[in-house]
């Protein structure tokens, strides 16, 4: 049995980069990416014995904490290719030359990895993903909060960037992922349960697992999407409304000629704005719960 | 901001006659810094706020020091970066009027550059033939530094004489060459040791030359006294550099650069020497050092005619013919010929009683002496330009108040100038120049996507259309002088298409900052637009300095655009005589029509058959493509990219309000990207791909886009997915 994440692209629930400070030498970062930062630190500093954490094991180093988290990547991959820029500053192709703040290697402080983030914030690459930013700043002073404001290389991010600040802890708990989770379970049913049209372009949603035929490959499941099947179907959050449509409708919908992924939107129904990783989130996920649930037939 | 423990125990140190000076200000930092730790009352507490405060004064200095830096930094590079988001960013437009023709011609070779390391001296010396440096050349040579380096004796190593067959002429100027740059600081003991070469040279000289006359010039032994080494080798490389560019003038064979009389602007002109002001110091320095030239002309020479130059009138006598024939090649007077040979032999009077005259050398006197120079205003009447009037004249004596004036004259004026302008430029023109013959036909450039490309349109910005006129148009005459004519002249208008009544004229435009344009070709208003290239302020030579000029112009890069109209014939009568615009009225074109041909757009099909090869490269380069080998591979390439230049529908409005501008991007690509992005979007299967953010396959991309036509190399597609915010890997499934 294939995993199900691994059958058709799902945007994952959470995706970060993390930058970690050693507390004991203040001049040591790590840039690292995970889906659970919480535990990635506790293998960082070694209080979970599973899991990798080499360049952070060094005596004298731990523990570490973290000081800044870059999150709502829509992919891994995304989250990947951030890190590896954000770890490359003097090399990425998403910084140009001429704007770069780390020439040559093994320039770090906590300016320059703010800088970095900045320039790879407004890079093309990495502006359209709607990334959001938070500072963990728990000391009382402020100080982490006070270095990103200074913003020493005065490198601008567009202002609908989100930066929080926040402990790590308190940001975790967070209930903002559960409330999601809710919210696609009850889409879900409804999806399931009623037959709903595109509220753009009034065409039948069929969503039954029964129409689904069994797979035995990705390139089948690819095969199958480039007929016309298994069509992303987003859904208006609000609990009112929770009006279905089809992805590609609503991107059709909400952009002029040729720019590709909308920036604004709001649903067709209640015209209420809608936050579009959201929606391709719960999309994404009622995809791979179709096919794992054809699957398990 | 915790107190540093080690600015504490400073604190804790200081004598109480400094706490007391200290406590005033800190009675007046309190409030501020009671904020930031809440000051204790205690007595205690003042050193603690002393060390804090201490700590902050010094990281606000510190701080401030840092930023000033960086912004003098950033404000340097900013020069260089050639597309700032400025919008009011000036633009200054110098047009430079077509240039007559010169009657020289040019192939300047680039003086050769000084030997800084022994690296590259090596590589220099196998650079033609790398297999020879493991044929045990290198291994004597080593050799022989390494003797040296021991302090041996060097007859043990190499018995003179016997060596003659073993170790060429080449060879021992490589020792030569290798001793100087290994031992900068030679000690005067072991110069000996050159001596020894230097005779061996002249032995070998002795053995290989055939004629009488060679032998009987060559420099006896027994004048090289210790005495004259220390003096020989205490030489600066200065001088001895300009002995080798002695040589390197004698090659060429263009002593002159005509230049309009006009563009004699003093204040801009960029340091030069004239040919024959360099002959001429190379030649002091070969009447003063004739036996350092002995040695390093042949050193730099290898083998070309001239090998040694020594106290004999005859070899002189070469020099000088060859120099003539030189002077008789670029075609000027005969007169001119004759002052040279006068020059030569004034030079080398010196020569006949080397070690008597020396200081009567003065390079002043002898300058005075050069014939040509003193004639400041000489002209001539040239013989053989066939339509209109040329008067030469010397601009040596040109004053500084005359230069940017408009020219008065109607008639053309060439002078001649013994100026040379510094040949790295040259080169750089002949290299603009060459792929330029058949122009690129316009490529759609849309002004408004990059804002930076393309001239602002916003009012506050300057142009200036002047007649003033640079030394490098000047420069730059000589080189196109020949094309220009061609084109400006009605007789020669058969080259062209348009066989009406129609006169070209060519006017020139100098834009700040690198501005990428295409050339450009509309044959309906016979209209040509070039750009011709881009001057950068060069470095020079340091021997080419002179030492008083003034040269304050900031780095900068021009573009030089040349733009071709054909407008209606002017009055016939005036035909013979070619008029030079003279005042920015007579522009051709006023900067809106500039700017109106930047944001021109065309849909044209290129084919890319008439490309030449480098023309193809550049193509490839323009639209972010990396460069390939294979012609015809090229040729498929930018046949299949420029479909998506074709197709386009929307390619006017660009929307681009979510997207940041990229300086990466030209606009050809731009457009390329907004309708592969059309194409993506007419496909359900991608589209959804790309807005739910799926990271996309490229091979699987690829093969798609090639199935509905669209044969895209990968880096093309990466670029393209890169600046879209497009997640893509390479890698296929591994299912």
């Amino acid at each position: 049995m294939v995993n199900d994440s691994s059958l058709c692209h799902v945007v994952p629930t959470f995706y970060c980069v993390y930058v970690l400070q050693s507390i004991p030498k203040p001049r040591s970062f790590y840039i690292g990416s995970t889906p659970d930062p919480n535990r990635r630190l506790r293998q960082h500093n070694g209080e979970l014995k599973r899991g990798g954490a080499y360049k952070t094991k060094r005596d004298g180093f731990r523990p570490w904490k973290v000081v800044m988290l870059i999150y709502n990547f829509p992919s891994k991959i995304s989250a990947l290719q951030f890190e590896h820029s954000l770890q490359h500053p003097y090399q990425t192709r998403h910084i140009d030359e001429i704007n770069r703040v780390t020439i040559k290697k093994g320039t770090t402080s906590l300016q320059n990895i703010m800088a970095n983030v900045r320039l790879l914030l407004t890079s093309n690459f990495f502006n359209p993903l709607d990334l959001k930013i938070l500072i963990c700043d728990d000391n009382d002073d402020q100080s982490l909060i006070k270095i990103w404001n200074i913003n020493k290389y005065k490198i601008d991010i567009p202002n609908y960037i989100n930066v929080d600040v926040q402990p790590l802890q308190e940001f975790l708990l967070d209930d903002k992922n559960s409330i999601k989770s809710n919210m696609f379970e009850t889409l879900k049913q409804n999806l399931l349960k009623e037959s709903s049209t595109c509220s753009i372009c009034s065409c039948k949603i069929d969503y039954s697992p029964e129409t689904v035929p069994s797979f035995k490959s990705k390139k089948q499941i690819n095969e199958f999407r480039q007929q016309g099947n298994l069509r992303l179907i987003g859904a208006c959050m609000q609990s009112e409304c929770n009006s279905f449509f089809h992805l590609t409708c609503m991107a059709m919908k909400h952009t002029n000629d040729n720019s590709l992924i909308p920036k604004y939107k709001s649903c067709t129904v209640c015209n209420e704005d809608l936050d579009w990783l959201s929606v391709v989130k719960i999309a994404t996920r009622l995809r791979s719960y179709l096919l794992r649930d054809s699957l398990n037939d | 901001m915790n107190p540093d423990s080690s600015a504490y125990n400073k604190g804790m140190s200081k004598s109480p006659l400094e706490e007391d000076a200290v406590y005033g200000q800190r009675v007046s930092a309190r409030d501020e810094l009671g904020s930031v730790v809440g000051a204790p009352e205690e007595d205690d507490s003042i050193q603690f706020l002393q060390t804090q405060m201490q700590s902050i004064h010094e990281e606000t200095v510190a701080k401030e020091q840092h930023e000033t830096k960086l912004s003098s930094q950033l404000g340097q590079l900013r020069q260089f970066s050639n597309c700032s988001d400025d919008t009011n960013v000036q633009v200054s437009i110098n047009t430079i009027k077509p240039k007559p023709k010169s009657r020289t011609t040019r192939s300047l070779k680039k003086p050769k550059s000084k030997k800084q390391s022994m690296n590259s001296m090596v590589r220099d010396q196998f650079e033609s033939d790398k297999l020879s440096y493991f044929t045990g050349d290198q291994k004597k040579i080593d050799r022989f530094i390494k003797a040296i380096k021991n302090e041996e004796e060097l007859d043990k190593v190499i018995p003179i004489g016997s060596t003659s067959q073993l170790i060429t002429k080449t060879d021992w100027a490589y020792f030569l060459r290798s001793i100087k740059l290994k031992f900068p600081n030679l000690r005067t003991s072991r110069k000996r040791s050159l001596k020894l070469i230097t005779r061996n040279m002249a032995l070998l000289e002795r053995s290989e030359s055939d004629g009488l006359w060679s032998q009987a010039s060559t420099m006896p032994e027994t004048e090289l006294s210790n005495e004259e080494i220390k003096w020989l080798y205490d030489l600066h490389d200065d001088e001895i550099e300009s002995t080798s560019s002695f040589i390197e003038d004698d090659v060429n064979d263009n002593v002159f650069v005509l230049t309009l009389s006009q563009n004699m602007d003093s204040q801009r002109q960029p340091p030069e020497i004239s040919d024959s002001e360099q002959f001429f110091h190379s030649a002091k320095s070969t009447a003063s050092n004739s036996q350092s030239l002995e040695i390093f002309s042949e050193e730099v020479n290898n083998g070309a005619d001239i090998v040694v130059i020594s106290d004999s009138e005859s070899e002189a006598e070469q020099l000088t013919i060859s120099d003539s024939k030189s002077a008789t090649c670029s075609q000027s007077q005969v007169q001119s010929g004759q002052a040279f040979i006068q020059v030569q032999e004034s030079i080398y009077k010196p020569d006949i009683d080397l070690h008597s005259h020396q200081k009567e050398l003065d390079p002043l006197i002898s300058f005075q002496s050069f014939p040509f120079a003193d004639s400041k205003r000489r002209t001539f009447m040239s013989q053989d330009t066939p339509n209109p009037i040329q008067v030469i004249s010397s601009s040596t004596g040109k004053s500084p108040s005359v230069p940017s004036s408009p020219p008065q004259h109607k008639r053309k004026i060439i002078e001649v100038s013994p100026f040379k302008t510094p040949t790295k430029r040259a080169k750089l023109l002949n290299n603009a120049m060459s792929p330029n013959v058949s122009p690129i036909k316009m490529i759609p450039i849309s002004s408004e996507t990059t804002p930076e490309h393309t001239l602002p349109n916003n009012a506050d910005e300057e142009i200036i259309i002047s007649d003033v006129e640079s030394i490098y148009s000047s420069a730059r005459s000589t080189i196109y002088s020949n094309q220009l004519q061609e084109q400006a002249s009605p007789l020669k208008r058969r080259h062209y298409r348009d066989t009406s009544k129609k006169q070209l004229h060519t006017t020139r435009h100098e834009v700040k900052h690198q501005i990428p344009i295409r050339d450009f070709e509309d044959k309906d208003n016979h209209i040509w637009l070039k750009k011709v290239g881009v001057k950068e302020n060069q470095v020079i030579d340091i021997e080419e300095i002179i030492p008083d000029s003034e040269d304050d112009e900031e780095p900068q890069e021009v573009s030089i655009i040349e733009i071709t109209k054909a407008v209606d014939e002017p009055d016939r009568s005036n035909a013979s005589i070619l008029q030079v615009p003279s005042s920015p009225s007579g522009e051709l074109f006023s900067s809106q029509e500039i700017r109106k041909f930047l944001a021109d757009q065309e849909d044209e099909a290129v084919d890319f058959n008439t490309f030449t090869t480098s023309q193809l490269m550049e193509q490839l380069k323009d639209w972010g493509m990396k460069p390939i080998r294979g012609r015809d591979q090229m040729i498929q390439i930018l046949t299949e990219a420029n479909k998506l230049t074709i197709n386009s529908q929307t390619t006017a409005e660009t929307t681009t309000s979510t997207r940041m501008p990229s300086i990466k991007i030209s606009p050809t690509q731009q457009i390329m990207y907004e309708n592969l992005s059309g194409i993506i979007k007419s496909n359900e299967y991608w589209y959804e791909k790309i807005i739910s953010f799926e990271p996309l396959i490229l091979p699987e991309m690829k093969d798609w886009l090639e199935s509905i036509g669209y044969k895209l190399e990968f880096d093309f597609l990466q670029k393209y997915c890169d600046e879209n915010g497009i997640c893509c890997t390479n890698q296929r499934y591994t299912n």
